[in-house]
């Protein structure tokens, strides 16, 4: 062929993909930009905050490393620190055990009603999150529904009361499981969704059992999903103040609530911020070490 | 994907693209940080001579950052009756929170903190003194409420509602005669106990120790002698209420024995359960709020008025046989309010009730941080 | 024979799931039958049943403007996400590019950020820039955080669209704006719609970001919190959640649906288009 009509054809072929590369650009700077300007730039100040090189309040010092020592030398709020981690870990665990078998359900054994029963399980997140917290006090304290239940029924004596239902490190678990299990089931949901029922019957077909088809094909197919599932939980759980300040009672102040009481109630900006952005750090440092499972590719598929 | 880097980077069109990308982001960034740097310098709050101008010049319609709850209309009543526009209303959770949002540069024209955050806002050059000559009945309000409003001779805080942090007990599980703020710290009640989510605990714990410095500008020994008494005393305790609902509950049901509680919490559960309302003989704390003006403020004369119809003698007498709060106007007729109201809040003598020491209305704290971090401790442990 | 469950299995998980439902209604119930019970404070006993808090709050003008206030915010906030979610997930799915990894990063960062924090960030840096707290402010700040669930639900809808579709569309002559207009978006409806929705979930009922960046006018959940110090309309409050639950519930159900429905069109038309490639 006519290397001039070569020539052009291609670079035809290369502008049309500059054209393209463009584009691509154009079109992630809407969301890209929106969230640099709203987000990056915001988390970037509360760290130039955290070592003075912002200051609001007058009792801030300026250019100052002291609340960064405050924090990470001989201070309690790393100890509160690894206790909140833990917290998060129960409930993602928790909430992840509990969260498979119903998004087992709904995708291999509810049929056809399965979208419509995953919205009854979606649907009580429409309720006000404090009121249901509320509720639920109401079900669990001393002299609330379950304890007079165990009454009436005589396994507890007229006095008595489990008083480990509420205002403990029980009920911050189950506060959070409840608010957590229908949100977690929906990336299993989908992973188990898309699963192809023809590998089931295959091994169904090669004699192996439901259960050993489960453990070698299901649940390793759904694995990217139920790791997904589980960062999802963990890590905001790890900041958590709302549910361990109404339902958690002493002995369950938590990190969140410490960078709460910093901003809140000491007028302790400096010092919440390195807090926060310790947490930013933390945070961080799990996501590049889980960062794949992060993709939203592997998310989804 | 190097393959895709690689063929950008190669060509000059997409390489120039991307840099000016990136270098728009650098600077928008940059020039954020050092705006940021910049303004973020307080201006002192300087009030120089102000001509005001006639109440009718004025924008008219009050902002005001609240309580969620003040806002009803009977507080404001007289104020509707004279022909000016409602106010507008705000919420905060508590004055900690509306401090840092207004240090945030939420603005508003009045707001109703306790005494002890005044120094904060003056601190900021976020609040200006009143007028009280532009304020009519301000004659009939109790002067110790009022000296607790002011800062350097200049009124800051007209102080319109009190109530008191002593402590609520049932009679049928603890003798009332102790009379103290030992009740909160007594072994002998262990797993009966409530505290409110408040440094102030520390206080508390101050006063029954009977530490030298003064509750309010602790020394650090002292504070941490507070702080490790507190600690010890966690052990007896129920529950620390968040919001108060939850703390009647737990009284009105024996499940708590004795309980930090404002004197609502006597009024809501007197018909209800054996209680008491106990102000301590070590001095009761108290806390006496009220409004303030801001120092941006356009409507000077309409805060002078709202103020003015706040302070009314029939916003009293409703606040204390409702709500069970204390109301600064002197001349609440004693004779329509129920006698146990009128025990628990010594308003037979309303002014010597207030006064030291029977009564330790909030000031400034200088080292809220040391308290809150203090108070985290107890908390964490 | 279920390759995935036994008949055992399969009673057992009902009831489960069974359980799971009472689980989390049972305190749904209990906000029902507080709405009328006739006592000020939200406790038992119960004293008598009443309608008076569905009355009072419709007369409780600063309660009403909290609704209307989270409304609108949600509404704009999900209008904004979405808008922005769609082109973050067409780049995603259907482009290829060097920082594809930095920029999935990003769209999921707001999910891992603490609210506190970002709340109180939020508002220094909009009053460094000189910007008046409102609403709008509101919506900034939730439209950030919606963001990740916006394009988590757009992102495998759009991956099972073909792109042959779009690619014939392109060899018929048709230019990328008219190929979205007419055959991308039309098959991404139905998690377009979805977005829309959890974006407003998420606004309506969000709390710690509202109580930094809200102006004067707060939103429902900000007005529920400042309830904690006086409690004494919380009734009225609970009456409101309860409308507006069934409210909303109504709505899903309704979408959800509509949704249902569209897919099994969707199905239709790529089966019709198949069979009109073989022939």
């Amino acid at each position: 062929m006519d290397p001039a009509i070569d020539a052009a054809a291609s670079g035809e072929a290369r502008r049309a993909r500059s054209r393209r590369r463009l584009a691509t650009l154009g079109l992630a700077s809407a969301p890209v930009g929106y969230l640099a300007l709203f987000f990056l730039i915001p988390v970037l100040m509360v760290a130039a905050y955290s070592v003075g090189m912002l200051t609001l309040l007058p009792q801030d010092d300026y250019l100052s490393l002291q609340p960064w020592r405050d924090l990470l030398f001989g201070s309690i709020y790393l100890d509160v620190f690894w206790r909140s981690v833990w917290m998060a870990l129960v409930v993602s665990v928790v909430s992840v055990v509990l969260a498979y078998p119903v998004a087992y359900f709904l995708a291999l054994v509810a049929g056809l009603r399965k979208y419509t029963l995953l919205l009854v399980i979606i649907a009580p997140f429409l309720t006000s999150y404090l009121l249901r917290v509320l509720a639920l006090r109401v079900i669990l304290q001393e002299d609330g529904v379950v304890n007079s239940f165990l009454r009436t029924v005589g396994i507890l004596g007229p006095d008595e009361a489990v008083g480990w239902l509420f205002n403990s490190r029980f009920a911050v678990y189950l506060v959070l499981a409840y608010v957590w299990v229908p949100f977690v089931a929906l990336p299993i949901f989908v992973s188990l969704e898309s699963l192809d029922h023809a590998l089931l019957e295959a091994s169904n077909d090669l004699g192996a059992s439901r259960w050993r088809t489960f453990w070698t094909i299901t649940f390793p197919l759904s694995l990217p999903g139920v790791i997904a599932a589980f960062i999802f939980v963990f890590i905001p759980t790890i900041g958590e103040y709302v549910t361990p300040l109404l339902v958690g009672g002493p002995g369950n102040f938590m990190f969140g609530n410490a960078i709460q009481g910093a901003f809140l109630q000491g007028l302790d900006w400096q010092f919440g911020s390195a807090m926060s952005m310790f947490l930013v750090f933390a945070v961080v440092v799990l996501i590049v070490l889980f960062g794949r499972y992060l993709n939203v590719r592997t998310v989804t598929e | 994907m190097r393959s895709e880097l690689d063929a950008l980077l190669r060509s000059p069109m997409e390489r120039r693209t991307l840099l000016r990308y990136m270098g728009y982001s650098a600077a928008l960034g940059g020039a954020g940080i050092l705006a940021a740097c910049r303004r973020a310098v307080t201006q002192p709050g300087g009030a120089s001579p102000v001509v005001r101008p006639p109440i009718g010049e004025e924008p008219g319609v009050l902002r005001i950052y609240e309580w969620n709850g003040y806002q009803a209309k009977w507080f404001w009543r007289e104020y509707a009756r004279q022909g000016l526009e409602d106010p507008k209303f705000a919420f905060f959770t508590n004055t900690e929170q509306a401090i840092a949002k207004t240090a945030g540069g939420y603005t508003w024209d009045l707001s109703h903190p306790e005494t002890e955050y005044i120094q904060d806002y003056v601190n900021l050059g976020l609040i200006q003194p009143w007028d009280t000559s532009l304020i009519s009945n301000f004659a009939d309000l109790n002067p110790v409420l009022e000296r607790a409003g002011q800062l350097d001779g200049k009124q800051y805080d007209i102080v319109l509602d009190w109530g008191y942090s002593g402590v609520i007990i049932r009679t049928d599980h603890v003798d009332p005669s102790v009379n103290s703020y030992s009740y909160l710290f007594d072994d002998k009640l262990e797993g009966h106990i409530s505290w409110f989510d408040t440094p102030w605990i520390l206080l508390q714990a101050g006063l029954v120790l009977g530490i030298e410095s003064s509750i309010w500008d602790m020394t650090p020994g002292d504070l941490e002698t507070c702080k490790n008494y507190c600690i010890e005393k966690t052990k007896n305790l129920h529950s620390l209420w968040v919001e108060p609902t939850q703390m009647w509950d737990d009284v009105g049901q024996g499940n708590v024995w004795a309980a930090y509680a404002w004197p609502d919490a006597f009024v809501v559960l007197k018909e209800e359960a054996p209680v008491q309302y106990i102000r301590p003989k070590e001095g009761v704390l108290s806390w006496a709020e009220g409004l303030v003006l801001h120092t941006e403020s356009e409507n000077y004369r309409h805060a002078h008025e709202y103020a003015e119809a706040w302070a009314s003698v029939d916003v009293g007498q409703r606040l204390v046989s409702v709500w069970g709060f204390g109301h600064a106007n002197l001349g609440i007729d004693l004779s329509l309010i129920d006698p146990e109201v009128v025990e628990v809040f010594g308003l037979d003598d309303p002014e010597g009730s207030l006064s030291e020491p029977s009564s330790l209305i909030g000031r400034y704290l200088p080292n809220r941080a040391a308290y809150n971090r203090a108070w985290d401790e107890v908390k964490a442990a | 024979m279920n390759a995935a469950v036994s008949t055992g299995g399969r009673r057992g998980l009902w009831l489960f799931f069974g359980l799971l439902v009472v689980f989390l209604y049972a305190p749904i119930v209990i906000l029902i039958v507080f709405s009328f019970n006739d006592r000020s404070f939200v406790s038992f006993p119960w004293e008598g049943f009443t309608l008076r808090w569905y009355r009072q709050f419709l007369q409780n003008s600063s309660l009403l403007s909290a609704l209307r206030t989270s409304a609108f915010v949600a509404v704009v906030t999900a209008g904004a996400t979405v808008a922005l979610a769609i082109p973050a997930a067409i780049v995603l799915v259907r482009r290829r590019f060097f920082a594809k990894g930095l920029v999935s990063g990003l769209l999921l960062a707001p999910l891992v950020i603490p609210l506190v924090v970002f709340g109180i960030s939020l508002l220094i840096l909009f009053n460094t820039l000189g910007i008046p707290l409102s609403p709008l402010t509101i919506v900034v700040g939730h439209v950030v955080i919606a963001l990740p669930f916006a394009v988590l639900t757009l992102v495998p809808r759009l991956e099972r669209i073909p792109v042959w579709l779009e690619e014939a569309s392109r060899d018929l002559g048709a230019n990328a704006v008219t190929t979205f207009r007419w055959i991308t978006l039309p098959l991404l409806a139905p998690a377009v719609v979805s977005s829309f929705l959890i974006s407003f979930v998420i606004s309506f009922d969000e709390i710690v970001i509202a109580s930094f960046i809200a102006g004067d006018e707060p939103t429902f959940p900000l007005y529920l919190f400042s309830q904690l110090r006086l409690p004494r309309q919380l009734p009225q409050v609970i009456a409101v959640a309860v409308v507006v639950m069934i409210v909303s519930a109504v709505v899903v159900i309704a979408s959800e649906v509509g949704r249902r429905m569209a897919d099994r069109r969707l199905e239709r038309q790529i089966a019709a288009v198949e069979r009109v490639g073989v022939e």
